[in-house]
């Protein structure tokens, strides 16, 4: 079942000096099984939409469902709904504390009240999944490195095993080799358990190459949602929001119109490549 | 929120109050918590009231701000005051009934030792921390510590520190809230459970904390090497304090309260004696 945000609104610091409206009466859906991207400028809303969708944030209007029910109607279940939509925070790093990288994965599934084994099967299985050796797994989360404690952090949420999995900016910081690393990993992880992800991000390139459906706001609300043709279809809109398409994108523009014909849209620089490659191997030339 | 809390207190302003020399405020403030605890007679403490009322109605701070900087010693103004009433035994008897017995100087005492605590807080939360900013308010203690630098006292170096862990309790207020959202979203409990367990949860914010503070620390001290900090030797100011005539006035009207309270003190009658007479 999906995540649905229903007229929901949310303002920081409610009767203060300070209160800032940061949705204002959004509708939005999360599907089962696919990647959905969330971009959108700074200030847009996106980590206000993540927090809400495990109840961390209670909306100030409208209501969140997850797999049926109103996550805020009943008080005693909030904490299920922690790990039923695991979140992983921005720079999730900082917030490691155990004296191993193994205990502090552990520390989602213990709060769980987990049996023992099955801790264990899960620790082993979301490290493998982020791919983190068992020699890291004895250290301390403070001698690794940044990259790694990001798979410590991130291995975290996992082992909790949440039926949706929302991540905020997991790959921001990490050096390129880093982030298509940890995105490539995330959507085979997403394949094999057949969950919902959510992946928060600024790069077009990112949700370009691994969304199955991309949701982009703007800060009065939802701009689209849709497939990646559907989003990328206007150039100048995106532009106007702070946003653009992915580069590579761009230049597939401008070589069409040199008259190079593609017979597919082309977001990603792979397919791009693979499409060119086709038509010199066919002898044609630009 | 965490967030929420104003830090200080310091409301902006433009008020007379408000302009008074950051030193100067820190000496009036002395000379008056001086005056409050050498008062004792019912003339000194009028003086003081007033005073006091005086200092809050030209610093245009609300009423409404002012109860609400008080709310936290209600309850040990009640306490003081009622331990006053109920356990002095000496001047004439005014009641009695059960084991309960009121005195007259219990009342007397009573009336002073509220006003002593009001005016205390009243003249140190005005003057100090609603109209003067924290930053400034550091400036005023450098200021006022300069002179120990002769005898090797490292003043600049305080303030700094000063400064800097001012700076640093909304960072690190902000940093909390962040952590503790993420370990409540691995199902960390905060406020259910053991102590054993409470603890636990605890530690599980204050480990990353200590680790980031530490960081920022790190970073800071890189920033600020990089900048050519070297401590305060030649160092400029670019909002130089001023001390100016009316600064002085202010330091000789309060002076001329506490001056005051020590010559009322003095005078054979007392109006507070004279309501059980």
């Amino acid at each position: 079942m999906p995540v649905i945000f229903e007229n929901v609104s949310y303002v920081y610091g409610e009767n203060t000096p300070f209160e800032h409206k940061a949705l204002d009466k959004i509708d939005l859906t999360i599907n089962d099984n696919e990647i959905t991207g969330l971009i959108g400028q700074t200030g847009s809303g996106k980590s206000t939409i993540a927090q809400l969708c495990n109840g961390l944030y209670k909306p100030s209007e409208g209501r969140v469902i997850v797999d049926g029910v109103d996550i805020n109607a009943d008080k005693k279940k909030k904490r299920d709904n922690f790990f039923k939509v695991g979140l992983v925070f921005q720079y999730p790093e900082y917030q490691l504390f155990e004296d191993t990288v193994e205990h502090d994965i552990a520390y989602g599934p213990k709060n769980m009240g987990l049996p023992e084994d099955e801790i264990a099967r899960r620790v082993k299985e979301a490290a493998g999944f982020v791919g983190l050796d068992e020699e890291a797994l004895k250290k301390s989360p403070f001698d690794i490195s940044g990259g790694q404690r990001r798979r410590a952090a991130i291995a975290g949420i996992i082992a909790m095993e949440p039926k949706y999995l929302i991540l905020d900016e997991p790959a921001a910081g990490l050096d390129p080799m880093g982030r298509d690393d940890i995105l490539k990993k995330l959507k085979k992880y997403q394949r094999e358990k057949g969950i919902s992800v959510v992946i928060i991000s600024h790069s077009m390139e990112d949700m370009a190459k691994f969304c199955d459906r991309i949701i982009v706001l703007s800060r009065d609300g939802i701009y689209k949602c849709g497939t990646k043709a559907e989003i990328f279809e206007d150039p100048k809109a995106l532009r106007e929001m702070g946003l653009s398409v992915p580069q590579i994108t761009k230049v597939v523009y401008c070589a069409e119109r040199l008259g190079v014909k593609f017979d597919r849209p082309i977001y990603t620089v792979d397919a791009a490549f693979e499409d060119v490659m086709k038509m010199l191997d066919g002898g044609e030339t630009v | 929120m965490i967030r929420d809390i104003t830090l200080g207190q310091y409301f902006p302003g433009t008020s007379p109050i408000h302009k008074i020399d950051a030193r100067a405020k820190i000496i009036m403030t002395l000379l008056l918590i001086i005056a409050v605890f050498v008062a004792s007679s019912g003339f000194a403490f009028a003086l003081l009231f007033v005073v006091s009322a005086v200092i809050f109605l030209m610093s245009g701070i609300s009423a409404k701000t002012l109860a609400k900087g008080l709310k936290p010693i209600v309850f040990i103004l009640i306490f003081t005051t009622l331990f006053q009433i109920f356990f002095t035994r000496t001047g004439t008897l005014l009641l009695e009934w059960w084991i309960i017995k009121i005195y007259s100087n219990g009342i007397i005492f009573a009336i002073k030792m509220f006003i002593r605590i009001l005016v205390l807080i009243t003249t140190t939360s005005v003057l100090l921390s609603y109209t003067t900013s924290p930053i400034v308010m550091t400036d005023g203690i450098e200021g006022l510590m300069t002179p120990l630098s002769k005898i090797g006292v490292p003043v600049h170096d305080f303030a700094l520190v000063m400064s800097i862990a001012l700076r640093f309790i909304p960072t690190l207020l902000e940093e909390t809230e962040k952590i503790m959202s993420a370990q409540k979203a691995r199902g960390t409990e905060f406020s259910t459970g053991s102590l054993m367990k409470r603890a636990r949860a605890l530690l599980a914010v204050f480990v990353p904390l200590l680790a980031s503070a530490v960081r920022h620390a790190f970073e800071l001290a890189d920033a600020m090497i990089c900048r050519g900090y070297r401590g305060g030797k030649g160092r400029t100011k670019l909002n130089k304090m001023k001390f100016r005539f009316s600064d002085f006035i202010w330091l000789i009207l309060a002076g001329g309260v506490l001056a005051g309270v020590i010559y009322l003190n003095t005078v054979p009658i007392d109006p507070l004696n004279m309501i059980f007479v």
